[in-house]
């Protein structure tokens, strides 16, 4: 059987729900495609003999490009898919593609984000032709377009959140910790001052958060 | 050079420029003459703004570098209508009409753009009509 169509029935199987569209290609040595649809998310998936898989964002801005993601085998290609329509990730192409993708989602020109990083158009051209860049530059970008970077260190068994040096995701300790005594600054009951300052809600959501990515490695 | 960008164009405004260089060449006769045009003036666009230069043997790979590429036998789709010739890439299907209309649509959204052929049937209309013929 084509690897496309044996990819679309094990789709189909694990999410029978899901809209899946199938295109053929005019020619024997053509591309496959397979539009996989799940609520509202679409990912695209494309196979050729000669170079196997890709996944795409099939919104992508841009007209005639190779697809995001490429995978040799069903296996991987299946794991990334399923992957993808469980969660609001979206197919990413390599970083030097996509820091330009993500500014012109955003609507800005390399001049705009320069500005917003009180760097010269030039710095930005640069680091988005990049392949390699450093953590704190790219985190910087990535703030730059209201999003911010989370890393990871994943293992078999467990993965281990890497918090970089001045992320907004501050570590549950240094939120909580005060140097001034509640009741001496404000007065009544620490609660009410967390509340008041807004560090409970803070913990409250980092509490939130933590749970969600257990919840994720349990899985 | 039409254009004077203070910065390096977008995709959309690359695309633009195709759709606007598209309509003051046309309109054109026939299937081949449009997708001919078409691929001329794609390529130029991205190498007068892209910045990035044609590898057409890494395009076949899939490994397009950031660069718009045009449609090509590999991409092509759909045998059976008498009247239309369509390519599909990841997020675009583009056809060419016999009598050389061209649209350009997003696979999930509206029509980018088209062009009448020059005896003023779209791709639309060349669809229309076999619809039309269908009992």
């Amino acid at each position: 059987m084509n690897p496309l169509k044996e990819l679309r029935d094990q789709i189909q199987g694990e999410f029978p729900s899901a809209k899946i569209e199938t295109t053929e290609p005019a020619h024997g040595d053509g591309i496959w495609w397979l539009d996989v649809t799940l609520g509202t998310k679409t990912v695209t998936v494309d196979w050729h003999s000669n170079r196997g898989f890709g996944i795409s964002d099939t919104l992508q801005v841009g007209y005639g490009e190779g697809p995001d993601e490429k995978f040799a085998s069903i296996a991987d290609t299946k794991r990334r898919l399923l992957s993808l329509l469980g969660s609001n990730e979206k197919p990413a192409p390599p970083l030097q593609y996509l820091l330009g993708r993500l500014r012109e989602r955003m609507g800005l020109t390399q001049g705009e984000l320069a500005r917003r990083l009180n760097v010269t158009q030039a710095t930005v051209s640069g680091i988005e032709r990049r392949g390699d860049v450093q953590l704190s530059t790219l985190a910087r970008v990535i703030n730059a377009l209201n999003g911010a970077l989370e890393v990871y260190a994943v293992f078999a068994d467990a993965r281990y959140k890497i918090v970089l040096p001045g992320s907004a995701h501050e570590p549950i300790d240094d939120i909580v910790r005060d140097p001034i005594p509640f009741s001496r600054r404000e007065g009544g009951n620490a609660f009410t001052c967390l509340e008041k300052t807004g560090q409970m809600s803070r913990a409250r959501d980092r509490q939130k958060r933590i749970l969600q990515e257990h919840s994720i490695m349990a899985t | 050079m039409l254009l004077d960008f203070t910065d390096p164009p977008s995709k959309g405004e690359r695309l633009s420029e195709v759709w606007r260089r598209l309509h003051g060449t046309g309109p054109f006769s026939m299937a081949n003459e449009a997708l001919a045009r078409f691929c001329e003036i794609l390529n130029a666009v991205e190498d007068e703004l892209s910045g990035i230069s044609k590898d057409l043997a890494a395009a076949k790979a899939g490994n397009t570098g950031g660069r718009m590429y045009p449609p090509d036998e590999m991409f092509q789709i759909d045998r059976d209508h008498p009247l239309i010739t369509s390519y599909r890439q990841t997020g675009h299907i583009t056809r060419f009409g016999k009598n050389g209309s061209i649209e350009v649509a997003k696979k999930f959204g509206d029509v980018e753009f088209y062009l009448a052929g020059t005896d003023g049937r779209t791709v639309s209309d060349l669809l229309q009509e076999k619809t039309n013929e269908s009992p």
